[in-house]
């Protein structure tokens, strides 16, 4: 009671004080302090996500001054581009499978690195080191461990007796190929993450169904996973808005290519935006992208608590 | 029992080796390449550990492209940049934190708002502004883009939040101004989220591909990514690709990163575990 009784008196106090001495520039200083970073977010984030839904109503060519009003006629051509729907086929496909991949391995390394066992640290270190180079220079790595003939990949394949693969040159094994890079990049991001999550998890729960008689197998599948449920459900709808940008390995290791079978939104959207010079056609491609990545969003904040036990 | 335990443990720290082993695999197989003899680069089976040492495939490799200038190009926007956004978000962040003034709540949602649109989907436009103000092609396009981030507005505004108001209010009584109590107060007391916000925006500039492959097309503004980029698509000639100094390439562009790790590693793993889940 007391303290609810102090705080308003002081509040009385300082806005009395306030009053005394009216200075203006007192009520714009907070305002100073946001200006420069509100500004390059206006002008640089803000104001070009309207120009994108503007200039994918025209046909700008990116280089010339001048433009046509078109009407809805690029979104027409998205949705009846059947290389389009190839690439928000090639995107669903490369996401989910390489995000259902790289959570499940994981939630399996979290539960192993969460032990206070010598030297675990250290190996937490190199699961999580690839998440931190950059995709480029580890692409070109990764494309000479492709490499069909002297690879590295192959020789060990050919161990076992499995052929030559031609990865990178054949339409299925690009998009595994990519997303088996994928998955050694960012494994141990989520790997982090999740530890996070398994140490949130109380003790006592464990010990309760230890008491109990529970083995490790009813333990994991019974308190661990549940208990991890929401931190898996962030994990993935990170995992997949992040996928559902990717860009550099594909330009690096498979130009979208062979035949389109690994080209995604972002590819396609360069394509067009910086190689084919139509910027009007490519806004229109960016404008989906924003959608679908806001509804993912949307859906994830007003529905995690229908799908997650706590 | 015991020995149950014993074993269940080591069976796990297996695992874990063997992964671990997978996932620098990669770095090592480079390492190994980019110190081969070209012809030895093709040895089949494999070759892990070279027959010759050959050193100078690194200079080879230096020499190959302008990649000073690369580097050059690289560490400056990366730490322009860096200082730019701690400045901006710092400053933000102490107005969203500590002051009071009409539509504060509606400018932070704004702000947060911002982390959520895909950075790619404002390329398009972002070329259109930057080539009005004649911008394209120079440091300026490939730095004033990301003066601020949002997420580093979040980060130390959330640091900001949690300095006991009697600090401040002590200093206040002292007469200490904002920028008083942003420098002698709020920044040292906030030191971890501010290195790591540090850490990860460098993490994030030095390795940026997309933004610096279209906003420049001047070779001498090339970033290491880029660069690396344009040697490997010039590179295979008709004796076949020269991997050996594409390796030794690789292997300077990662060199700083690995470096930043092995100091930082604490700072960066502990970030992503606080950051990660929110």
């Amino acid at each position: 009671m007391e303290n609810s009784q102090r705080i308003p008196k002081k509040k009385a106090l300082v806005t009395s004080k306030s009053k005394l001495k009216p200075n203006v520039m007192e009520k714009f200083i907070p305002y100073l302090f946001i200006l420069p970073a509100m500004s390059f977010l206006v002008i640089f984030v803000l104001l070009p996500l309207l120009m994108s839904f503007f200039l994918s109503l025209t046909d700008w060519n990116l280089i010339s001054s001048s433009f046509s009003w078109k009407g809805f006629d690029n979104y027409i051509r998205l949705f009846t581009d059947k290389t389009f729907w190839q690439v928000v086929g090639n995107t669903l496909i490369y996401g989910f499978i390489s995000v259902t991949i790289t959570v499940i391995l994981a939630t399996l390394l979290a539960t192993m690195l969460d032990k206070k066992i010598r030297g675990i640290n250290f190996l937490k270190g190199l699961i999580f080191l690839p998440y931190i180079t950059p995709m480029v220079a580890v692409s070109v790595v990764w494309i000479w461990m492709f490499d069909q003939h002297f690879g590295l990949i192959n020789w060990f394949l050919g161990l076992f007796g499995i052929d030559q693969v031609p990865w990178l040159t054949q339409s299925g094994w690009a998009m595994a190929a990519i997303i088996i890079m994928k998955i050694w990049k960012v494994v141990g991001y989520y790997t982090i993450i999740l530890i996070a999550g398994l140490q949130n998890i109380p003790n006592d729960f464990y010990e309760a169904a230890r008491t109990d008689g529970a083995n490790e197998r009813q333990i994991f599948f019974k308190i661990t996973l549940p208990l991890l449920s929401p931190s898996l459900l962030f994990v993935m709808i990170v995992a997949i808005i992040a996928s559902f940008q990717d860009f550099d390995q594909i330009y690096m290791m498979t130009q979208g290519g062979p035949a389109d079978s690994t080209n995604m939104l972002i590819y396609y959207l360069y394509q067009f935006g910086f190689q084919f010079f139509e910027a009007g056609y490519a806004s229109s491609v960016a404008v989906m992208l924003f959608i679908t990545l806001f509804f993912i969003t949307w859906l994830q904040t007003h529905f995690s608590k229908k799908w997650v036990h706590y | 029992m015991k020995t149950q335990l014993l074993i269940k443990q080591n069976t796990i720290l297996i695992i874990l080796i063997v992964t671990a082993l997978v996932m620098i695999g990669p770095f090592i197989w480079m390492i190994s390449t980019s110190l081969k003899a070209f012809d030895e680069v093709f040895a089949y089976p494999p070759h892990f550990i070279p027959d010759s040492w050959n050193w100078e495939n690194f200079n080879n490799a230096w020499n190959s492209e302008p990649f000073g200038r690369y580097f050059f190009n690289s560490i400056f926007t990366t730490v322009v940049i860096v200082v730019l956004q701690v400045i901006t978000s710092i400053l933000a962040a102490y107005a969203f934190a500590r002051l009071t003034f009409k539509g504060k709540n509606l400018l932070f949602l704004t702000v947060l708002a911002t982390m959520m649109i895909p950075i790619q989907v404002t390329f398009i436009p972002n070329f259109l502004i930057l080539s009005k103000f004649g911008w394209l092609n120079s440091y300026l396009a490939l730095i004033v883009p990301f003066s601020t981030n949002a997420f580093g507005i979040f980060l130390i505004k959330q640091a900001f939040s949690q300095v006991p108001t009697e600090l401040e209010e002590a200093a206040k009584l002292d007469g200490a101004k904002h920028f008083h109590i942003i420098r002698y107060i709020m920044v040292p007391l906030s030191t971890a989220a501010i290195v790591t916000f540090v850490l990860f925006s460098v993490i994030w500039h030095y390795n940026d591909f997309f933004w610096p492959l279209i906003a420049t097309n001047n070779p001498e503004l090339r970033t290491l990514q880029v660069g690396i980029s344009s040697m490997i698509s010039s590179e295979g000639g008709a004796q076949g690709t020269q991997w050996n100094l594409i390796m030794a390439a690789a292997t300077f562009v990662l060199l700083p990163l690995i470096i930043l790790f092995i100091f930082m590693q604490k700072y960066i793993v502990k970030g992503v575990a606080k950051t990660g889940l929110k």
